[in-house]
């Protein structure tokens, strides 16, 4: 997938931070990042923005990550935009859920852009 | 039920593995004279799985400075008080995941609750009714981690 537009979806500037710079440490250093802290702000954005790669937390207040994905996954604006998961909590079980409402791919914080790259290359990107 | 040992070592492994990868920096256990409660700011996360419970850590000023410095690649003086707390939340929520999985299994399902400060003032703090507080040193820098479960 040609990835040029990220959205970042964490309530944490610091996670949003390293997550951008694990991205740009594992290629994709031209990509234009955009950020939400919360699903709410991140429907929002997606609702006048296209993006090509939504990652996100599961961990968030106001609209958690799963609930979030749930939406994603029901708009004709939003459900086709692959999405990874990023976050603490994550296991085989929650990893599967994920998957079965469209999430591309888990991973386990904290990030690395090792993690990035290895994930990414299993996609196919 | 684990025992203390088993929750020491899950989260002695948990501390040493986050400080490194997160922050890049070697921790250890203290030694017998860096037992003492440091005073400074105290930050707080709640879990509800695997098992229930809060994970405690107990910053002094020097140990902000640093972990934040090498998380956010910017001098402390450059840092807003926002910018730095979420570092440190960020980071314990980190510390949650990594210490319930070493605890309790890989595939254990985590769910934490949000992270916030605990005490927020440079008084010596009162040690909170825990299972375990062990205490490390972050290259030369005294911190404390203590667990309610």
């Amino acid at each position: 997938m040609g990835i040029e537009k990220i959205l970042i979806v964490d309530d944490s500037a610091t996670s949003r931070m390293i997550i951008k710079r694990c991205f740009e440490v594992a290629g994709y250093q031209d990509a234009n990042f955009y950020e939400a802290e919360d699903g709410i702000k991140a429907v929002s954005f997606l609702m006048k923005e296209s993006i090509d790669l939504i990652v996100s937390d599961l961990n968030m207040p106001k609209m958690d990550g799963q609930t979030f994905i749930k939406k994603l996954h029901h708009l004709d604006e939003t459900k086709k935009i692959p999405v990874i998961v990023i976050s603490a909590m994550v296991n085989e079980e929650i990893a599967q859920q994920l998957t079965a409402i469209g999430v591309k791919a888990v991973i386990k914080k904290p990030l690395s852009p090792e993690k990035i790259i290895d994930t990414l290359e299993n996609q196919g990107a | 039920m684990e025992d203390v040992t088993e929750k020491a070592t899950a989260l002695t492994t948990a501390v040493i593995n986050t400080f490194g990868e997160m922050a890049f920096i070697d921790v250890q256990p203290a030694a017998e004279e860096q037992q003492a409660l440091p005073s400074g700011q105290s930050f707080k996360i709640p879990f509800k799985k695997p098992r229930e419970g809060e994970l405690h850590l107990y910053l002094p000023l020097e140990a902000k400075q640093f972990i934040v410095e090498n998380i956010l690649a910017q001098e402390w003086e450059e840092l807003s008080p926002v910018e730095i707390d979420d570092c440190l939340l960020e980071l314990l929520n980190v510390l949650a995941g990594a210490f319930l999985r070493n605890l309790c299994g890989e595939d254990s399902e985590i769910r934490l609750l949000l992270p916030e400060i605990s005490f927020d003032t440079d008084e010596q703090p009162e040690p909170p009714a825990v299972s375990l507080m062990q205490h490390y040193d972050a290259e030369g820098i005294p911190f404390a981690v203590a667990v309610v479960i």
